[in-house]
Order: C-alpha cells, then sequence, then structure tokens
C-alpha cells in the first residue's frame, strides 16, 4: 500500500461560542491517497465542513481547541506553525467552497484575485501570474478567458464563479483539492456541469480531491472511497461500491434511501431519518445517532461504539453494535422497498414507543 | 466592456459625468427647495419682528417702517424671497446681516477657511484614530485592548464636546492650565498668514472635535470588520495562503470600510456647516458660530447665507460619498 | 438705554452655550459661592447688594481714575457678544457705547467717577433751556478737529447733520422719537434737513421743540447721537443700504481720542490714536491713556473671563459670566467690579382680569419670593432686591425711599408673606384670601435664567390659588411678538422677564418708557402692564420738564412712589453688572455705561 498524501486521526475540534463549547469535531479519523477521490457525505451539521478548515488550520482564528494529527507530506498540520500552514494552504491543499457567490471578493476583478493566490507562493511576475489566471480561467471552461480575467464577480453567474474559484484553487497545481459541497448553491444543469469539470480535472491533473456533499448520488460516480459523517464523528467508511453495495450504518441506509429519485420532489434528501441531529455543546458519551436511530431496539451499549472494520473486510468501517446478521436482514428489507418500521419489525425489533410503553 | 471607475477623469463623457451633472443640477434644485424652505420656516415660527428689532426698543411705527423698508421686509414675501435668490445668483449677493450690517457673503467667505481647517483636520484624526481602533478592537474581540477601546469609545461618545474643552483648557491652557502648553483661545491665524499659529491654535479643538467622532468610528469600524470577517470571501483569501495581514487589510478591512466612507462623508459635509460648541469655545472665526447666533437672533440673511453653505456642503459630501461608492465598490453604478 | 434684544439674546446664548456645565451645576455653584462666606471674602446674604456697596468698602476693585496712572501700551479687549452697530448714530447698546464714546465726541459726557456731573464735552458749557422748555442752545468748541480723511475743524451744522441722519433709513436711530422727537420738523424729516435744529452760526446749535421737553433733551445730549458728522462727506453714503459708516466703521471720521482703525465684524476690532485729537487744548478732559486697543471678538465668555485673569494687560468688554464672577470673587476680587445697571421687574397687565385689581396686584407682590428668583440668576451678586423701580445710583433712588424703599408693605418680605397676601385677596373680595378665577397667562423664557425666575413666580402664585399657565418662548419673541404688542396683551396677564436700562443717568427714561402712556403704542411698546393712571403720567411729564436738577428728582422720586403703590409690575431685582479685567490694567467704569471706559483705562507698570 502507498502512504496516503493526507492521515488525519482522531482529529477534534471545539469551537467555543457564547453558550459553550461547539464540539463540531470528535475524533474523526481518514485518509486520502494520492490521486484518489474520497467523498465525505452527511447532512447539515456533521461536521463535515468544520472538519476540513480545521485540518488548513481555518479554525484558528474562532479560537478553536483542536487535538489529534493531521500528518501531511511528512507534517502534523496541527501543530504546524501559521506560517508553515500558510505556505501550505492555497499550494499544496486547495480549497472551494460551498458558495460561490459570497466567496470572490465582490471589489476585486477576478484575474486579481487568482494572480494574488500565485503569487502569494510562486515569485512570478505580474505579467506570468496573468497569463497563468487567463490559462486558468480557460482551463476551467470559461468562454474568452482573457477579457474575462479583468471582470468583476458580479458579471459572472453563479456556476461562471464557481468555475473561478475552482481555476483559483487549481493555480499552484495542489496535491489536494477540497472541495466543500462546490454545487449546492447552484441549479441542477450547472451542477452537473460543475461535476464534470471537477471530475475531467481530476483525471488530468491527477491530484486528490476530497469532495464534501449532501448527496450520496454525487459521490457515487466520482469517489473512490467514501466517509459518512455524523455528530462530528465518522459513522461508516468504506470504497465506494461496497457502501453502495453493502451499507451497513442505520444513518448511511436513511441517507441512501434518500437519493433523489425522478418520482420525488427534490428536497426530501436532505432529511432522510426523522429527528434533528443532537447538541454538538452537550455530548452524551452514547451513540449519538441513537436517538433518532429505529433499529434502536435492544441492541445498543451503554457506550459510544467504536468505528471497527466489518469481519472479513478491513476496509469497510462502520460504528454501530447491531449484529452483522441483523444488520444484513435489515438491508434486504430496506432493498426490497419496506420502509423503515416494518424492516426494523421484519427483523423482529419493537419500535421505540412500543418499548417505552 | 471594462470600465474605467476607478478614474473618474478618464471618464469624461461617460455615464459618470452624466451622473454628476445630473446629480450638480438637482443640487441647485435642492438648493433652492432649501432655502425657501428655511425663508418660510422663519416666517412661518414666531421670533422676532427684524424690523422691530433692528429699529430699536423706543422706535416709533414710522421709524420701524423706515426700517422694514430698507431691510426689504415690506414687500410681498414671494417678492422677497426671488429677490434674495436672484442676488445670490447674479450677485454672489446674500445681503447683509440685520445686526451688524455686516456682508453675508464676506462673512462665510472669509470664516469659511478656519471651518474647513477645523473639520478637515479633525476629521483626518478621527479617520486615522478610529479607524485604527477599531481594527486592533476588531483583531483581538474581547482582549484586554478592546474591552479598554470600546469602554473609551463610549465615554468619547457621551462627553459633552463644550464640557471637555473647559476641561482640557483647565489642565493645559497657557494662562490658567495647570500646566501652560496651549495657546489662548482666539489665537487663530489662517494657514496662509502663520502656518504655526495655525496648527498650535487648532490642534486641541481638532482632537477634541474629533474625539466623539472617532469613538463612532471605531465602534462602527469594529463591529464592521468582525461581521467582515465572518464572510466566506475572507475565509478564500485566507485558503488561498495569503499573510494575515494581507487578509485583514486588503480583504476585510477594504470590504468593512465602505460605511465608513459614507459616514465620514456626510459627517464631514455637516461639520462643514460649522462646528458651533469648537468654534465657540477657542474662538475659532468660523461658520459654526456665526449660524448660531444668527439663529439666536433672529437674523434671516445670516441664517438664510448659513443653511445654503450647510446644504451645499451636505450635497456636495452625498455626491463625492456615492462617487467614491462607485470607486471602491464595483458593484455600484452611479446612474 | 434699554435691555437691548441684542444684549439679552447674547447672554441667553451664553446661557446654552453653557448648558454642559450649567448641568453640571455652574449656574448654582455661582449662587453658593457667592451666598456662602467664600474665600474670606464675605458677601452678605441679606437683601443688601455685594456690588457698589462692597466696591466702596474696598474689598472688590475700585474702578475711579487717579493721579498716576501712566500713558502708552496697547491694551487686549475681548468681547464674546461682539458689536451690533458702531455707526454713532445707530448705536443703542452697551458695548457699541464703549466704542462709539472714545471714538466720537458727543456734545456732553459724564465724569467717571461721579455720574451725576455732566461735563461739556464738544460744547463749552451746559446747555441752555428757555424758561418756557421749548428752546435749547448749546454753544459748541471751535478748535475740533474731524480726523482722517476729512480732517477739518468740526462746525454746529456737522452736529446738526450728525442728528438728522439718525431718522436716515439706513441710519435708524432707536431713541429719536424718544428723546428728539419734539424737535420741530423731526416728525417729517427721513434723514434730510430738520427746520428746529438752526446754526445760527458755526458754534452754535438751537433746538426748538414743540412740546416744553427742553429739559429731558438737554440730558439726552450725552446720547452718541450727538456726534457731529461731516455733512459732505457722510451724506452720499447715508444714502446707501446698508450704511457704509456701520458695515465699515473704519470711514468713520473721528473726533475722539481713538479711531478705528480696522473692524472685522464677529472678528475683531482695532482701535488707534486718533491723530486730529489734541485732549485737553480742545477741551476733551479725557486723558486716553493707552496707545492701542485690539479687541478679539467672539469665544466663549466663561473661557475669556478665565483666560483674562491671569493674563497681563486685557479686559473684558462683556458682562462677566456668573461663573467667573464667583470665582473672581474667591481669587481675584482687585480685579472685578460692580456697577449699578437697571432693574428688573414681573409687568402686570392691568387691564385685564384679575391683574386689574389693585388687590390682586398688591397680592402677586406681596407673595412673590424675590430671594429666590435673584437665587436663580446668580444670587446677591447680581444685585440688590428691588422694592421699587429706581435703582440705586439714577437720580430720584433716594427720593423715592432709596434702600428703605416706598413703604409699601406689599414689597417688604423679599420672600413673600403669605398672611399679608391673603389680606389683600380678601380685599379683593376673596372670602378665605384665596384666588378662585381662571388661571392667568404669563410669557416666559425658554432661555436660562428667565426660565427658572419664571417657574419661581408661577410657584409663588399657587400658593394664593393664582395658577399661572406659562407660555414658553424665547426671549426676543416673548417681546417682540407679546410683551410690545398691545393687541397681543389681550391674551397674557403678565410678563416676567422685562426689565429696563436708562439711556442716559436720569429718573425720566426709567419711568416715562415703561410705566407712563408714553410706553404704550401698538407695537413696539415698552409698557406690557398697560398702565396709564392720568395723574401720575402728568406728574412724570412734569418731572421730564423739569430743568432744575433737585426738583426733577423730587418729583421722578416721588412719581416712583406713586407707580409702587399702584403695583403695575412688580420690581424684583436691582442689576449690578461686573466687570473683570486682567493683572496690570487699571480699568475705570463709565458709570452711565456700567462697563469700562477705554479713554480713562491704562496699563499699569
Ligand atoms: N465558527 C463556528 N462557531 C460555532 N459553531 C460552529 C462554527 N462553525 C461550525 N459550527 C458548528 O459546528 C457544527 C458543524 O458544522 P459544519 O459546518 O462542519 O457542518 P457541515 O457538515 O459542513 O454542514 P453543512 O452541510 O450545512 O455544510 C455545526 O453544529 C455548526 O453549527
Ligand atoms: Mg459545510
Amino acid at each position: 500500500m502507498t502512504e496516503p498524501l493526507l492521515d488525519v486521526r482522531d482529529l477534534r475540534t471545539a469551537i467555543p461560542t457564547e453558550d459553550g463549547d461547539v464540539h463540531a469535531v470528535n475524533g474523526v479519523s481518514f485518509t486520502v491517497e494520492p490521486g484518489k477521490v474520497l467523498g465525505v457525505v452527511g447532512e447539515s451539521g456533521s461536521g463535515k465542513s468544520v472538519t476540513m478548515l480545521t485540518l488548513m488550520g481555518l479554525t484558528r482564528r474562532a479560537g478553536a481547541q483542536v487535538s489529534g494529527e493531521v500528518l501531511f507530506g511528512g507534517r502534523d498540520l496541527v501543530t504546524a506553525s501559521d506560517r508553515e500552514l500558510q505556505r501550505i494552504r492555497g499550494n499544496e491543499i486547495a480549497m472551494i467552497f460551498q458558495d460561490p457567490l459570497s466567496s470572490l471578493h465582490p471589489f476585486y476583478r477576478v484575474g486579481a484575485q487568482i494572480t494574488e493566490g500565485i503569487r502569494a507562493h510562486r515569485d512570478v511576475t505580474k505579467k506570468q501570474a496573468r497569463a497563468r489566471a487567463i490559462e486558468l480561467l480557460g482551463l476551467v471552461g470559461i468562454p474568452k478567458p482573457e477579457q474575462r480575467v479583468d471582470d468583476y464577480p458580479h458579471e459572472f453567474s453563479g456556476g461562471m464563479r464557481q468555475r473561478v474559484m475552482i481555476a483559483m484553487a487549481l493555480a499552484n497545481d495542489p496535491k489536494l483539492l477540497i472541495a466543500d459541497e462546490p454545487t449546492t448553491a447552484l441549479d441542477v444543469t450547472v451542477q452537473a456541469q460543475i461535476l464534470a469539470l471537477l471530475e475531467r480535472l481530476q483525471q488530468e491533473l491527477g491530484m486528490a480531491v476530497v469532495m464534501i456533499t449532501h448527496d450520496l448520488g454525487v459521490v457515487a460516480e466520482i469517489a473512490d472511497d467514501i466517509v459518512v459523517m455524523y455528530a462530528g464523528r465518522v459513522v461508516e467508511q468504506a470504497p465506494v461500491e461496497q457502501l453502495f453495495r453493502q451499507p451497513r450504518h442505520p444513518y448511511t441506509w436513511g441517507l441512501l434511501r434518500s437519493i433523489p429519485r425522478l418520482d420525488l420532489p427534490r428536497d426530501v434528501d436532505l432529511v432522510p431519518i426523522e429527528g434533528r441531529p443532537p447538541s454538538l455543546i452537550h455530548l452524551t458519551g452514547r451513540c449519538s445517532f441513537q436517538p433518532r436511530c429505529p433499529y434502536v431496539g435492544g441492541c445498543c451499549g451503554e457506550q459510544d461504539p467504536t468505528l471497527d472494520a466489518v469481519a472479513g473486510n478491513e476496509q469497510h468501517r462502520v460504528r454501530c453494535d447491531m449484529p452483522e446478521e441483523r444488520r444484513a436482514r435489515v438491508w434486504d428489507a430496506l432493498s426490497a422497498g419496506r420502509s423503515p418500521s416494518e424492516a426494523a419489525a421484519a427483523v423482529g425489533i419493537t419500535s421505540a414507543e412500543e418499548d417505552a410503553a | 466592456m471594462t470600465r474605467s471607475l476607478a478614474s473618474p477623469l478618464r471618464a469624461l463623457g461617460s455615464p459618470t459625468s452624466r451622473y454628476i451633472a445630473r446629480r450638480l443640477v438637482w443640487m441647485v434644485f435642492l438648493l433652492l427647495v432649501v432655502s425657501l424652505v428655511a425663508f418660510l420656516i422663519f416666517y412661518a415660527l414666531p421670533s422676532g419682528d427684524p424690523a422691530a428689532q433692528r429699529a430699536g426698543k423706543g422706535a416709533d411705527e414710522a421709524q420701524i417702517e423706515r426700517v422694514r423698508h430698507m431691510l426689504y421686509l415690506d414687500r410681498p414675501l414671494y417678492e422677497q424671497y426671488f429677490h434674495y435668490i436672484k442676488q445670490v445668483v447674479l450677485h454672489f449677493d446674500f445681503g447683509f446681516s440685520y445686526s451688524n450690517n455686516a456682508d453675508v457673503a464676506d462673512q462665510l467667505t472669509s470664516r469659511l477657511p478656519a471651518t474647513i481647517s477645523l473639520a478637515l483636520g479633525a476629521a483626518v484624526i478621527w479617520l486615522v484614530v478610529g479607524v485604527a481602533i477599531g481594527i486592533l478592537s476588531a483583531l483581538r474581540p474581547r482582549s484586554l485592548f478592546d474591552r479598554i477601546a470600546m469602554g473609551g469609545a463610549l465615554l468619547g461618545i457621551s462627553a459633552p464636546v463644550y464640557w471637555l474643552a473647559l476641561v482640557v483648557l483647565a489642565l493645559l491652557s497657557q494662562s490658567y492650565g495647570v500646566i501652560h502648553l496651549i495657546p489662548n483661545t482666539g489665537s487663530y491665524k489662517p494657514l496662509t498668514q502663520d502656518p504655526g499659529a495655525w496648527f498650535t491654535s487648532l490642534l486641541v479643538p481638532w482632537i477634541i472635535l474629533s474625539l466623539s467622532f472617532a469613538a463612532i468610528y471605531a465602534r462602527l469600524m469594529r463591529a464592521n470588520l468582525l461581521e467582515t470577517l465572518d464572510q466566506d470571501f475572507v475565509r478564500t483569501a485566507e485558503a488561498k495562503g495569503l499573510s494575515r495581514r494581507r487578509v485583514v487589510m486588503r480583504h476585510a478591512v477594504r470590504a468593512a470600510i465602505t460605511p465608513i466612507v459614507t459616514a465620514f462623508g456626510l459627517d464631514l459635509g455637516i461639520l462643514l456647516g460649522g462646528a458651533v460648541l469648537t468654534e465657540s469655545v477657542f474662538n475659532i472665526p468660523g461658520i459654526g458660530r456665526l449660524s448660531y447666533d444668527a439663529i439666536q437672533d433672529s437674523n434671516l440673511p445670516v441664517i438664510q447665507g448659513t443653511v445654503l453653505f450647510a446644504a451645499f456642503f451636505i450635497i456636495i459630501a452625498n455626491i463625492l460619498v456615492d462617487i467614491v461608492y462607485a470607486v471602491i465598490d464595483p458593484r455600484v453604478r452611479l446612474a | 438705554m434699554e435691555w437691548t434684544v441684542r444684549r439679552l439674546v447674547a447672554i441667553g446664548a451664553a446661557g446654552s452655550l453653557a448648558l454642559g456645565i450649567t448641568a453640571c451645576g455652574s449656574d448654582d455653584s455661582s449662587s453658593n459661592g457667592s451666598s456662602g462666606s467664600g474665600g474670606g471674602v464675605s458677601i452678605e446674604t441679606a437683601n443688601k447688594i455685594s456690588g457698589p456697596a462692597q466696591v466702596e468698602s474696598g474689598k472688590f476693585y475700585k474702578a475711579v481714575p487717579t493721579a498716576d496712572q501712566q500713558k502708552g501700551g496697547t491694551l487686549k479687549a475681548s468681547s464674546a457678544e461682539g458689536f451690533q452697530h458702531l455707526d454713532p448714530g445707530t448705536a443703542y447698546f452697551q458695548g457699541d457705547y464703549i466704542v462709539t464714546s472714545i471714538v466720537h465726541r458727543q456734545l456732553y459726557t459724564y465724569d467717571p467717577a461721579d455720574s451725576s456731573k455732566v461735563l461739556p464735552d464738544l460744547a463749552t458749557g451746559p446747555a441752555e433751556v428757555s424758561p418756557d422748555g421749548k428752546t435749547v442752545t448749546v454753544k459748541i468748541r471751535d478748535n475740533v478737529k474731524f480726523g482722517p480723511p476729512v480732517n477739518r475743524t468740526v462746525t454746529s451744522d456737522d452736529v446738526k447733520y450728525g442728528i438728522e441722519r439718525g431718522l436716515a433709513a439706513s441710519v435708524a436711530n432707536g431713541y429719536f422719537a424718544s428723546y428728539f422727537g419734539d424737535i420741530i420738523g423731526a416728525d417729517k424729516a427721513k434723514g434730510g434737513k430738520i427746520k428746529g435744529i438752526e446754526t445760527p452760526d458755526k458754534t452754535t446749535i438751537v433746538f426748538k421743540l414743540k412740546a416744553p421737553s427742553g429739559a429731558t433733551l438737554s440730558k439726552a445730549l450725552v446720547l452718541p447721537l450727538s456726534s457731529p458728522f461731516p455733512r459732505e462727506y457722510a451724506e452720499p453714503k447715508d444714502k446707501k443700504t446698508p450704511n457704509p459708516f456701520d458695515q465699515d466703521p473704519t470711514l468713520q471720521a473721528a473726533t475722539g481720542p481713538y479711531m478705528i482703525k480696522s473692524y472685522s465684524a464677529g472678528r475683531s476690532l482695532t482701535l488707534v490714536r486718533n491723530p486730529a485729537w489734541n485732549g485737553k487744548a480742545s477741551g476733551d478732559p479725557r486723558p486716553a491713556y493707552v496707545d492701542q486697543i485690539d479687541v478679539a471678538i467672539g469665544g466663549d465668555s466663561s473661557v475669556n473671563a478665565r483666560e483674562i485673569q491671569n493674563t497681563k494687560g486685557t479686559i473684558s468688554l462683556d458682562p462677566a459670566p456668573s461663573d467667573g464672577v464667583a470665582r473672581y470673587v474667591k481669587q481675584a476680587p482687585q480685579q472685578i467690579t460692580f456697577s449699578a445697571l437697571g432693574n428688573r421687574y414681573i409687568a402686570l397687565n392691568t387691564k385685564k382680569k384679575p391683574f386689574d385689581d389693585l388687590n390682586v396686584r398688591k397680592a402677586a407682590a406681596a407673595i412673590l419670593d424675590r430671594s429666590a428668583m435673584r437665587k436663580q440668576r446668580g444670587g446677591p451678586l447680581v444685585g440688590e432686591i428691588a422694592t421699587h423701580f429706581l435703582f440705586p445710583g439714577s437720580p430720584g433712588f433716594d427720593e423715592a425711599g432709596g434702600e428703605n424703599g416706598t413703604g409699601a408693605d406689599f414689597l417688604a418680605s423679599a420672600n413673600g408673606n403669605l398672611e399679608l397676601a391673603k389680606s389683600y385677596l380678601k380685599k379683593a373680595g376673596f372670602k378665605d384670601g384665596m384666588y378662585k378665577g381662571p388661571k392667568v397667562v404669563f410669557v416666559g423664557d425658554t432661555e436660562s435664567p428667565g426660565r427658572e425666575t419664571t417657574q419661581v413666580a408661577k410657584n409663588s402664585l399657587a400658593k394664593i390659588g393664582i395658577q399661572v399657565e406659562v407660555k414658553s418662548v424665547k426671549h426676543i419673541t416673548m417681546y417682540q411678538k407679546f410683551c410690545q404688542v398691545v393687541k397681543a396683551m389681550e391674551s397674557v396677564d403678565g410678563c416676567p422677564n422685562f426689565g429696563w436700562l436708562p439711556d442716559f443717568v436720569d429718573a425720566y427714561p426709567m419711568i416715562a418708557p415703561v410705566l407712563t402712556d408714553k410706553g404704550i403704542q401698538p407695537i413696539n411698546m415698552n409698557n406690557p402692564s398697560l398702565f396709564s393712571d392720568p395723574k401720575i403720567n402728568a406728574e412724570v411729564e412734569k418731572g421730564g420738564r423739569t430743568a432744575d436738577e433737585a426738583q426733577r428728582n423730587q418729583i421722578l422720586g416721588q412719581a416712583d412712589k406713586d407707580i409702587t403703590a399702584q403695583v403695575p409690575a412688580i420690581p424684583w431685582l436691582w442689576d449690578t453688572q461686573s466687570s473683570i479685567q486682567g493683572p496690570g490694567v487699571h480699568g475705570v467704569i463709565a458709570t452711565w455705561n456700567s462697563i469700562w471706559d477705554l479713554a480713562y483705562t491704562s496699563l499699569t507698570k
């Protein structure tokens, strides 16, 4: 096995707020192999963004308390100095964000914003940087880049702006590109274009990509591996085809059931499971998905389960106490189109209410 | 499709110059309205009868009528108004003061340099100090510096200028201070005449006048910058690997400063209409004291003149703010 | 001179500029500081003043001329109020008189040590009033010269023109009608020749009057209107509006010891010696010690007062602000002096219920807490509590009863006498001595201290059931829209912020314009009590026509008594004005003007 490009180990981030510390990341571990695409999924608030921001050192300004390790090219980014991080950011690791409308500075021409990033890391003349910016704009599919380079962000559409963001991220040939929900704010046809662009660039440039999304459908196409996050933890992790063939965590099941289908309205995908995510200020120390889990009956332990490899498959890890055999039966029932409660009944789990009664 | 907002001068014949031309026409109209309103208020509100006032208390009716005629006050209102406007437009003649017969245009133009000196000097101080403190505070929210600065700002906002001036004089006045440091009031000299005296006589008034503004601007800057630092584009700049300094100054501050520009333009415009208290205490011969006395004395020609001057500066400041805004923020179009 | 609008407005302005400190109790501190025993200088807290009496006793600076005063130097004066009209034909304000009196020679002037003494100035001797009182003859000096640019000898025609131009629209003298209005032909003149002023030769001027008012006219010849004006030089300029001599007073041809070198309205005034003036040689008694006077105009009177206290060779042309008075009294008693100024009273509308009833007026006077009112103005330092209208130092004051008052029981108590007030109300028909009628309306000031004194009056009257509704307006509005307008007085019962200064040192101008029918005209009148008692009118007029000093003062003093007994107004204060100077100055007060006389003031080494 090759050395991973990025190795995140037991990363924890707590952000101080007026109401108390928000434990947004609670022991996240994963690796990214060079040239590979890692999909990170999970509903809103599960800590995807904070994880990525933390590993780039972008939560430091908010006073976040960080522990764990983030190994990148032999350095631990958690303990790296601000200077070192500055040198890595936008150079070896680049990031693009959810909302291209607000992610570009409204007062500067896009060309200037791109060249600024180049000149921060490379000793090139303004002219050279500008040429590079035009080249990059062309690369991401912006027509007439030599003219558009002098336009302001507000003169671009949303999709075009995300292309500009991508161009900016690619400016210094990063080894790793973190794309934090790059398509969420865009409309459907544009989403597809941007995804296709990212896929093409990843293949052409051979960089590794971390693709964050709510949407399992998106990662199914381009990811090699998938990490499912819930309440600041990784609850399941597997190569993409395994995850789709045999998902093992009740939360993942919920997510999979919500992959958009043409016969359903688009907005049902965001709440796959009834209920709300738990508070990240007061942690319970038990399985954080338990309050919303339809299959809770009987099998859950008092402790938070650990992230363990599935028997016979080192690459597939899951954080759940449910016995393996029961898990297979529930997934079979769900795959057959049954609802979660029907599936639970089929394997002999009494519902939570009945349990309580 | 490139635009050259950064250089309004190059834009002659462009939308920018058309915009300015339109705004200037609009200004003339506004000044007419302002003068009319000032005129009507003067007659609508019960105050003194300028003719009787000028004639003196013992004067009989015949004498008052003579004065009324001399002051043009025996004509119908509309005629008085048109006469006034005509004189202003054709001869830059703002009439003469009821209380001392001084030529109003002379008074205004001769007092303008002092007012401009006072306002501009104070503006530079409060802008630099206020913005600097605001930035430092926002970069370390809730730090000791922030707490002291914002506490101080609250004091600065609430300290009355008059009181403050008296305290400073009591401490530093050459003639009666604890330390004999600053020259006696009334030592103002025009810049062109005696730059040294100009500076020393204005230094303390500048500081005092700028204090409350600096406090307000510090708070404004701090709040804006804190908000801007949370903006996505600042995160983008950080993610690009820019230095902290560049992120803060070029990206966050640049965006956070636009509301300051608006406030600054208007505050300066208003101050150019005169700073009554500071001018009075330090005896700086500016427009503020003139307008204050005029209002106290129901001295219409001087009220009209100072109101027009003040309105002129405020309108010009508005136009400049809009232009500067368009230069700063490319999303804004002058239309 | 009246309480000129501008003057009071300026005081009001200083007051509101000082709002910041007023709120911190500066006004209080001045009254407290002065009513307490401040810094070894004890101020009587009784109803006596601290002013002239203590000036006499040497506690405060005695601003009189002495033999050892020295010549030379530049006096630095400051004036927060500034000047209004420096044209002697228009000037009608204490501050302006300071200048006009030293730039021009009037026919008569006062001895600064004793303002009851009139000295001939441009005149060679006393004015001759004919027995019928209808002719006044004055002889003038033949060796007085106009300064530049006229540089010729003054003739009687120049005096005639100086008076005539008072009626020109661009000059518009304010007191002409009161004292010069009886001159034959004055009613038709508009700045041109007046038939009743004759100049039989170059040194004689004769006033012919249509009424026997010569005695009063002769006393008014101290006013700046009697300054000579060169006809051929001035006449063309006087046709312009605004008047060039007022807008640019450097154009004036001076006859006095000083001339105006430069003037910038609201900013500065510089006076230098008049090269044409030769002092005693042409009979001018004034020493004119200093070579130059630089007046800085503007600023804050409070700050100015502090600077002057410690700055050598400076003097203030403003009345001292109340916080300044308190400080000078404690720290620099030899740099402050007090002089009598005039009176203040609450005018009651005698033509309207309920104050048309003498007993109700007496009750109101009896209950009024005049001591509390004075406290609001600054306490004992601002003057004595008044018991009649003529003030200490005014001719006729002693004849009216002097310090002891006229004997009116309703003015005996400075703090108010409830029992007495009730007894008068009973006489007025209110059975239990409490007023039971509709509210009365007072027109009060929105500005300090008039606002506060009105409140005190309101509280006092409430004690006997008289509810006062105060209509608060700006001081100037109070005068010009209400208390000086007969029609407006139909709905007003009282004007609590009235006061009067004499136009010259005499009892007549203290009484006639304000408490007789002379003071009633449709607008711009000065008798808001609308008080017109035929007997008293005649008495005052008789006094005014009496040339003999003792007799005149006897009659007018008696008139004051008679008026006080009728209570058309409740006198509550005899004002004193405080004047301040810096170290190194020997200031001399012009008692007739209650402020410094710069032609007698000198610098000390
Ligand atoms: N600066 C911050 N201060 C306080 N809390 C924060 C901050 N940033 C994130 N959080 C909290 O941390 C938790 C995780 O947020 P995060 O943005 O990582 O979620 P996410 O998985 O990216 O969600 P989304 O899909 O909505 O982007 C949330 O509860 C969020 O409210
Ligand atoms: Mg996110």
